[in-house]
C-alpha cells in the first residue's frame, strides 16, 4: 500500500444524474507510468481531473501519499498537469510561462532562472525565452506545457491526451521523449489517452475504461496478450471476434468445428466471445487448413500485409508477411494456445 | 477589382456622412461669422481663456470619475454574470440592457423625480424624521446619472471577455499554485483588459461630452463642455465657436483612445512581465 502515490478508493462521480465514472478502484506505484486508456466518454478524462482537484468525486476518495486529498484544492496538490490544448497564457511569454508556478512559491530570480533554462534545455527549446505564445507550432506550444509542469517538480505529473493534436511522426518523437524524460526525472506518470499504440508503447501499466468502468489493468504485455474480455481485446489491436459454446473445459465449438484450446472453468455449453489476434492465424494451402476461405481482399501494411478472408458466413483478417492473391483459396489454422475464450457481455 | 467595387458603397457613405460633416466642421471652427468665408483661429484662441478651459478641467474630471466608479461596479457584476448559470443568465443580461431601450432622456427624468426636493428620496428620510437633504442639482446627481446611464456600457465587453476566455487556462494557474485571489490578478485580469479597456472608452466618450445629463440633474448654465456646445449651437447661435470646442473635444478623445489602444497591446500582444 505505502508505495502507491496514489490511490483512487470506491471513485464515482455523477454530472446531472449521468454517471461518469462508476464506483473505481485504481493506483499507481511511485515512478509509475500510468495510463489511463479507453474510447472518447469512458470517464478517463474526468478521472484525470479529479486527481488533479478540478472535479470533487460524488463518492469515494481519493489518497495521496497516503494522505486524503479528496476535498484538497488543486493549487495546494503537489500534482501538475499537461492540458490537451496546452492552456498556455497568452498574455505571458514562454520565459513567464515557465516560471509561472516559481513565481507563486516566490523564489528568487537567480534560481527561477536557472530552473527555466534548464528546462527549456530539456525540452529542446532553447533561446526560446522571450517568444510569444502564439508565434509557436503545436509541438512547441506542448513541448512548454510540459516544461512549465515540470519544472515545479511535482512528484505527479499528469497529462491529459498531449499529443492529441500533433501530426503523427511528432506524435511518435515525442512519445519517446516523454518516456526518457519519466525515467530521467524519475516522477510518476499518469497519461490520459485514446490511442491505443500510444499506450502500449510508454506505459509501465495501463487502465482499460469503458462507460465508466475499469475493463482491465494490467502491463503492455498482459492486456495485450490476455484480454480480460471482447471490449479490451477489440480495443487494444485489431482481434477477430467470434461466437461460440465451450462443450468442455479446453474444447470451443465455433465456425462449425471443435478447436482445441487452452481455457477452462466455463459452463457446459456456456455461449461465448472466441478471440482470436489477426497474426495468430497461419495460412497454408487449402487442404492442409483446418478451415477454408478466400480472400476477399489485401492490403499492404509495410511490414505485413492484411488480408480478409471470407469463410462461411464469417470474415476473419489475417497479418502475414507473405501474401495470398485476392481470390485465392486459402487454409486458415490457429493454435490452441492463440486461442482466447471469454465471457459474453451483459 | 470586385473587392474594389463591392466597398464602394462603404467609401460612399463614409464620404457622405462622415467625411463632409467634418470639413463642415473644421471649415466652421477655422472662420470667424460674415457674410464670406474669413480664414482665422479666433474660436481656438477663445478656448483657452480660463473661463473655458475650466469648463473641460471640470469634464474630465467628472467623466473619469464617473468611468472609475463604472468599473469599480461594472466588472464585479461582469465576473458575477459571466459566472451565473447559463439558465439565468440570459434573463440577467437582459435585465441589464432592457433599461437601454427606453429614452435616455426618460430615463435620466426619472433621476430627477427621486432626487427632487419632494422626490422619493427626500420623502422616505421624512419618513424617518430626517432632515431633508438637496440631492438634485449637485455635481453628484450628475455623477449618480452618468453611472446609471453608461455602466452597462462597462459591464457588457467586460462580460464578453470573461465569457469568452478559456477556462483552461484558469484551471492551469490553479495547477500550478494560485489560489483564487492570485489566478484573478495574474490571469483573469491581465487577461480581460482588452474588455476594460473598451468598457473605458465606451463610458469615457459619452461622459466627457454629455449635455442632457447635466442638463437635467445639475441645470447650471457651463456646466460641462457638451452644455457649452450646445449653448453656442442653440443659444448664442454661434456655430464658428462651437464647432472649434467640438473639434478640440474629438482630438482630446482621440488621442485618449491611442494611449489606451497601445495600453492594451503593451499587455495583450507583447506579453512578458511589464502587466504583473
Amino acid at each position: 500500500m505505502m508505495d502507491r502515490i496514489v490511490n483512487g478508493i470506491n471513485v464515482s462521480k455523477v454530472y446531472n444524474g449521468v454517471a461518469v465514472v462508476k464506483d473505481i478502484d485504481f493506483w499507481v506505484k511511485k515512478n509509475q507510468f500510468l495510463t489511463i486508456l479507453g474510447p472518447s466518454g469512458c470517464g478517463k478524462t474526468t478521472t484525470l481531473r479529479m486527481i488533479a482537484g478540478f472535479e470533487q468525486p460524488t463518492a469515494g476518495h481519493i489518497f495521496f501519499e497516503g494522505l486524503d486529498i479528496t476535498n484538497i484544492p488543486p493549487y495546494k496538490r503537489a500534482i501538475n498537469t499537461v492540458f490537451q490544448k496546452y492552456a498556455l497564457f497568452p498574455h505571458l511569454n514562454i520565459y513567464e510561462n515557465i516560471a509561472f508556478g516559481l513565481r507563486i512559491k516566490k523564489l528568487n530570480e537567480k534560481e527561477i532562472e536557472k530552473r527555466v533554462a534548464r528546462m527549456l534545455e530539456l525540452v529542446n527549446l532553447k533561446g526560446f525565452e522571450k517568444r510569444k505564445v502564439h508565434s509557436l507550432s503545436g509541438g512547441q506550444q506542448q513541448r512548454i506545457a510540459i516544461a512549465r509542469a515540470l519544472v515545479n517538480e511535482p512528484k505527479v505529473l499528469l497529462l491529459d491526451e498531449p499529443l492529441g493534436a500533433l501530426d503523427l511522426k511528432l506524435r511518435k518523437e515525442m512519445q519517446i521523449e516523454l518516456k526518457n524524460m519519466q525515467r530521467e526525472l524519475g516522477i510518476t506518470f499518469i497519461y490520459v489517452t485514446h490511442d491505443q499504440e500510444e499506450a502500449l508503447t510508454m506505459s509501465d501499466k495501463i487502465i482499460i475504461m469503458n462507460q465508466g468502468e475499469i475493463q482491465q489493468t494490467g502491463s503492455p504485455i498482459d492486456i495485450y496478450n490476455e484480454p480480460e474480455n471482447a471490449f479490451v481485446a477489440d480495443f487494444i489491436g485489431e482481434s477477430n471476434i467470434f461466437d461460440g459454446t465451450m462443450p468442455s473445459d479446453c474444447r470451443v465449438l465455433f465456425a462449425n468445428r471443435e478447436f482445441e484450446c487452452v481455457d477452462s472453468g466455463f459452463q457446459t455449453n456456456e455461449s461465448v466471445d472466441v478471440v482470436i489476434r489477426p497474426e495468430d492465424v497461419t495460412l497454408s494451402e487449402p487442404e492442409a487448413g483446418v478451415l477454408t476461405g478466400e480472400v476477399t481482399s489485401v492490403v499492404f501494411k509495410g511490414v505485413h500485409y492484411e488480408m480478409l478472408i471470407q469463410e462461411g458466413p464469417r470474415t476473419w483478417m489475417v497479418h502475414n508477411t507473405l501474401m495470398a492473391p485476392e481470390g485465392a483459396m486459402v487454409g486458415l489454422s490457429v493454435l490452441p494456445n492463440d486461442i482466447h475464450i471469454m465471457h459474453k457481455e451483459g | 477589382m470586385l473587392k474594389k467595387i463591392s466597398s464602394g458603397p462603404y467609401w460612399l457613405w463614409s464620404l457622405i456622412f462622415i467625411v463632409v460633416p467634418i470639413m463642415l466642421i473644421i471649415v466652421f471652427s477655422l472662420s470667424v461669422p460674415g457674410d464670406t468665408f474669413r480664414f482665422s483661429l479666433e474660436n481656438y484662441r477663445r478656448f483657452m481663456e480660463p473661463v473655458y478651459l475650466k469648463v473641460l478641467a471640470r469634464s474630465v474630471k467628472i467623466a473619469v470619475e464617473a468611468t472609475l466608479i463604472c468599473l469599480a461596479i461594472g466588472y464585479p457584476m461582469a465576473m458575477i454574470l459571466a459566472k451565473m448559470h447559463l439558465k439565468y443568465r440570459t434573463i440577467a443580461v437582459m435585465l441589464l440592457v432592457v433599461p437601454m431601450w427606453m429614452n435616455f432622456l426618460l430615463r435620466t427624468y426619472a433621476w430627477m423625480t427621486i432626487l427632487n426636493k419632494n422626490g422619493i428620496l427626500n420623502q422616505l428620510l421624512s419618513l424617518f424624521g430626517l432632515p431633508q437633504m438637496t440631492f438634485l442639482y449637485s455635481e453628484g446627481a450628475v455623477l449618480l446619472g452618468m453611472v446609471y446611464n453608461f455602466l452597462p456600457f462597462m459591464v457588457l465587453p467586460i462580460y464578453t471577455v470573461l465569457t469568452k476566455m478559456d477556462n483552461a487556462l484558469i484551471e492551469a494557474a490553479e495547477d500550478l499554485g494560485a489560489n483564487r485571489g492570485t489566478v484573478f490578478l495574474k490571469v483573469t485580469f491581465p487577461l480581460s483588459l482588452p474588455g476594460v479597456l473598451s468598457g473605458v472608452s465606451m463610458v469615457f466618450m459619452p461622459a466627457v461630452s454629455t449635455f442632457v445629463i447635466s442638463d437635467l440633474l445639475y441645470g447650471g448654465q457651463y456646466m460641462l463642455v457638451g452644455n457649452l456646445i450646445q449653448q453656442q449651437f442653440l443659444v448664442v447661435n454661434d456655430w464658428h465657436f462651437g464647432s472649434a470646442i467640438s473639434m478640440l473635444l474629438m482630438v482630446m478623445i482621440l488621442i485618449t483612445m491611442s494611449i489606451m489602444n497601445r495600453l492594451g497591446q503593451n499587455g495583450i500582444e507583447q506579453g512578458g512581465g511589464n502587466i504583473w
